[in-house]
């Protein structure tokens, strides 16, 4: 090998990997840069240059792909670094609660695995693909300058924000009126559908009323805090047992299974019933962790 | 007794040279230098740097709109050669009297820490 060809074949590679208008500048200055960097060398150790000496001297320098990334501008931050560590969280996250939703299948001798994987098992990576297109929409928006002022949000931790409430309670009691007459209006609904929101005659004089009383409750509790515009040590402590009340009766719907006659109704509902206690389960574990005596308040400054 | 890897000094240092690179090669292209001439210039007084950041810097310099630059050949290869233009004479001298307070005001704190 000759220690020019060398360098030509090196500089051929970071050239590769330079926009276009600028390649041949660069390689041209890159190929004399190295050239004189060379005879330096072969100077300093008093013999000529060979294949050993340029092989190192590249190496010192950098691969090819280093050399190119130099003459690139910084990129763009597509994560930034505050949000990398949460957006790895809900990544794979959100990944294992789609797997922990569906694998039970598999090993419950459903579905062959190989099936699995195929549908639901690399479906789920719509999660992490839907996060980083979000990403990169953030980062552009980002790009071009916007940037939204900070505002303090949460100043009252326990105050309650009264429209969004009031939304969530009409829909709350909108829901639950449904789901009180859905025995008496699923007999009355066209077509397939009285048989599959029929529901089994011994859940609902057995298992079901239990849930008028968390209800009930639960729409007091909140009507309360809505009222006193804010959550009170009480208040808060009397939602965190009903979420545990919550969390128990829908536990029990679900192992015992039965709530619809029809068996996919069934299914479907005890998957989505087990969707809900997760929620509340997550829900609970954060309104701990922000009742911790370190989040409540920093001493009083000034 | 602690880590010789954990020592945090030459990843400073190399902060804190970064930091003046600019004013550095500026102040050497006062007077028409092609790369490799540019980085004995800086070496041989005190500011060694390597040829992959000086010559991205330089290019970047030049699109900056501060350096002006042409090829000439003379005695071996094509070379390209960089001198400060009227905008990169204005931003030196800017930077000089920038670098001139820090160095005070530098100087002010270390005197005042000193044992």
């Amino acid at each position: 090998m000759n220690p020019n060809d060398v360098i030509q074949t090196y500089v051929a590679e970071v050239m590769r990997r330079l926009p276009g208008r600028e390649r041949r500048e660069i390689g041209l200055e890159l190929h004399g840069l190295l050239g004189e960097m060379l005879a330096d060398r072969a100077e300093s150790a008093g013999t000529p240059a060979d294949d050993a000496m340029v092989l190192a001297m590249l190496r010192e320098f950098g691969t090819p792909a280093q050399v190119a990334e130099r003459y690139h501008p910084a990129g763009t931050v597509i994560i930034p670094a505050v949000q990398t560590r949460s957006f790895a969280l809900f990544a794979f996250g959100g990944v294992a609660l789609q797997w922990a939703l569906t694998l039970p299948r598999v090993f419950g001798g459903g579905q062959p695995l190989v099936a699995w994987w195929f549908s639901a098992g690399l479906g789920a990576l719509w999660w992490p693909g839907l996060m980083v297109m979000s990403a990169l929409v953030a980062a552009l928006v980002r790009t071009r300058g916007w940037q939204p002022a900070w505002r303090p949000r949460m100043v009252d931790p326990d105050r309650v924000n009264r429209p969004v409430m009031l939304f969530g309670l009409v829909w709350f009691a909108l829901g639950v009126a449904l789901m009180v007459s859905l025995p008496w209006i699923a007999p009355m609904l066209p077509g397939p559908l009285p048989q599959v929101f029929a529901f089994d005659d011994g859940f609902l004089s057995r298992r079901a009323w239990p849930v008028l009383l968390l209800w009930s409750g639960t729409f007091a509790l909140q009507l309360a805090a809505y009222v006193q515009g804010r959550w009170s040590t009480l208040t808060l402590r009397l939602s965190m047992l009903f979420s545990l009340a919550w969390v128990a009766l829908l536990a029990w719907w679900i192992a015992a299974g039965g709530m619809f006659q029809a068996r996919a109704t069934d299914d479907g509902a005890r998957g989505a019933l087990g969707l809900v206690v997760l929620i509340i389960v997550i829900d609970l574990a954060y309104r701990l962790y922000r009742a911790r005596p370190s989040m409540r308040r920093f001493p009083a400054t000034g | 007794m602690a880590d010789p890897l954990d020592n945090p000094l030459p990843k400073l240092e190399l902060e804190l040279r970064r930091g003046v690179l600019v004013i550095a090669v500026l102040s050497q292209l006062r007077e028409v230098q092609y790369g490799y001439s540019l980085r004995q210039a800086l070496a041989r007084r005190g500011m060694p740097i390597e040829e992959g950041t000086l010559y991205p810097l330089l290019r970047r310099l030049e699109k900056q709109g501060v350096l002006a630059s042409e090829w000439r050949i003379e005695d071996g290869p094509p070379r390209r050669y960089y001198r400060l233009n009227d905008a990169g004479e204005a931003l030196l001298a800017e930077l000089t009297a920038s670098w001139h307070a820090i160095v005070g005001t530098m100087a002010g704190l270390l005197e005042g820490s000193a044992p």
